[in-house]
């Protein structure tokens, strides 16, 4: 008769279908769960870094429609100074562009405070003008363009943006670290979950470790068993995890772009965003493998 | 080659079960363990497969002392001891042909190596036809030789066996002690722990008598006192 071509693993760790079914399945939703946490947090990254940029470098300038001896300013007189100021920025090498905010975009900022008549109501509207700088965060610079500024019209004020950049900065790095946080918490309960796994089993085929202790065994040889089982099926629960985590986030987007969620950032599933996510079911394999096998080791040193 | 200096051994803080225990195995010797129920045969097996370290005195094999050996020494120990134990802990899982293949890949043998070891093996304990058959199929006698294969394969220069023959017929039993005969006449050294006082007499070899943790050495009975007494 022909001998068995293909070697077989010494314990049968694979047949206790129970607890098998159970660590994958905890594993599948736990990976979910993660990858979901680690969507939540490249959103907040994405998020931070378009709020960041759409602000860091640029500067506003405001005329008020009321002057410094409280007398008010017809829109006319306001945008012919607001006229003087573009042409005097203009001048400044800092100042990569400057435009007037034209009196419908004032309208539509004033909108959401004082409703959809605030075109037509007699309330002056002060006049803006957007200035986008070469280089953000450069001091001199911007101190030149105050003093110009002031120059042209005393009343007008500029305005960085800086108290509420920083703000914004303190606020999504909270949440950045708030959403890792819950993807590494799942991902610690999933590998807690693997050891206890790994201890039942050890405890189960007792009988059979002592056999392969008894001939002559290493420690890493009988280890490397159940260091292979985790990395077949824990390896293969955390993948399906981190797909369905992704089906799930993919829906999401897709959902909140037919919301017309303006406020997110469209989601770009490019190589990097996809190296993110492999975070997971990696973190997930690895360090279930290495409990499984300080598990294992720890218990066979008990052996003599 | 073995040698065991007022050896003690107790289980936690339980009393000895093997007390002061003093003998020698020269290389090639054959030796039947006996004594009555608890007399400690089983926790003397275990000490001679290293599946327990003694509490008092010393142990020496194949010139190393067990309790000082690092844990790596210890492995290389047991890679040179043979053990059929009395309920063969065969793995139910595993065919008959990776039971025996078991303790060479645990050497780390290359497969072609083992491939062909196991089948000289199976076909020297009979079974060449039940290389793939798992031990649920298989008889007492045959899984009994299929243990006795695993014991050997790795050529051990110590082989020890456990009640071998407890389960088995006269018949079969016989042919088991002629396959340990031809191991020993091969240079391996034999233990043999068992109740079986007809197959002592019958193959007649020096016995290690346990009693209450207590061991003696008794020399191979006299042929014309045998003959008498049966």
């Amino acid at each position: 008769m022909a001998a068995p071509s293909r070697k077989p693993a010494d314990l049968a760790l694979e047949k206790d279908d129970v607890g098998t079914k159970f660590v994958t399945l905890v594993v599948i939703m736990m990976t979910a769960l993660a990858t979901l946490a680690m969507g939540g947090a490249l959103v907040v990254k994405e998020l931070r870094a378009s709020w960041v940029s759409s602000v860091s470098g640029h500067i506003t300038i405001e005329i008020p429609a009321v002057a410094q001896d409280g007398s008010v300013r017809e829109a006319d007189a306001l945008a012919i100074i607001a006229g003087q100021m573009r042409d005097a920025l203009a001048k400044d090498t800092d100042i990569s562009d400057v435009r007037i905010v034209s009196r419908d975009e004032v309208e539509q900022l004033v909108k959401p405070w004082l409703g959809a008549n605030a075109g037509s109501s007699d309330l002056p509207l002060p006049a803006l003008v957007a200035v986008r700088m070469k280089n953000p965060g450069d001091e001199k610079a911007t101190d030149a363009i105050a003093q110009t500024v002031r120059n042209v019209d005393t009343a007008a004020t500029s305005e960085t943006h800086q108290a509420w950049l920083s703000d914004l900065k303190r606020f999504s790095l909270v949440l950045l670290m708030a959403t890792l946080g819950m993807a590494a918490a799942t991902i610690a309960c999933c590998t807690l979950t693997v050891t206890g796994a790994v201890k039942a089993r050890l405890a189960a085929h007792h009988n059979d470790i002592d056999l392969l202790h008894v001939m002559g065994a290493s420690d890493d040889y009988i280890a490397g068993q159940f260091v292979r089982l985790v990395v077949k099926s824990v390896g293969r629960a955390a993948l399906v995890g981190a797909i369905a985590g992704l089906v799930v986030l993919k829906t999401g987007g897709l959902v909140a772009g037919e919301l017309q969620a303006a406020m997110l950032p469209a989601f770009r599933w490019d190589f990097g965003a996809l190296l993110w996510f492999a975070v997971c079911p990696a973190l997930v394999t690895g360090l279930s493998l290495l409990a499984a096998r300080f598990t294992v080791l720890r218990t066979l040193a008990l052996m003599p | 080659m073995i040698t065991f200096e007022h050896v003690g051994l107790r289980y936690n803080i339980g009393p000895e079960v093997l007390s002061d225990i003093t003998f020698k195995l020269e290389q090639g010797a054959f030796h039947f363990l006996s004594g009555p129920s608890g007399a400690g045969k089983t926790s003397l097996m275990k000490l001679l497969y290293l599946s327990q370290l003694p509490t008092r005195g010393s142990v020496q094999m194949f010139g190393q002392d067990v309790s000082k050996a690092s844990r790596a020494q210890r492995m290389m120990i047991r890679q040179r001891i043979g053990v059929v134990f009395q309920d063969f802990r065969l793995l139910p899982h595993l065919s008959a042909f990776d039971n025996v293949a078991l303790p060479l890949r645990v050497m780390g043998r290359k497969p072609h190596e083992v491939n062909t070891a196991c089948r000289d093996i199976l076909e020297w304990v009979g079974l060449a036809d039940y290389m793939n058959a798992t031990p649920e199929i298989l008889s007492g006698g045959q899984q009994q030789r299929v243990a006795i294969a695993r014991a050997v394969i790795g050529k051990p220069r110590l082989l020890l066996a456990d009640e071998p023959t407890g389960s088995l017929d006269d018949a079969t039993g016989y042919r088991i002690m002629r396959l340990f005969e031809q191991l020993n006449r091969m240079g391996t050294t034999i233990v043999i722990a068992t109740h079986n006082q007809q197959m002592m007499d019958h193959f007649n070899h020096p016995r290690l008598m346990l009693d209450k943790g207590q061991l003696s050495v008794l020399p191979p009975t006299d042929k014309a006192q045998l003959k008498a007494a049966h």
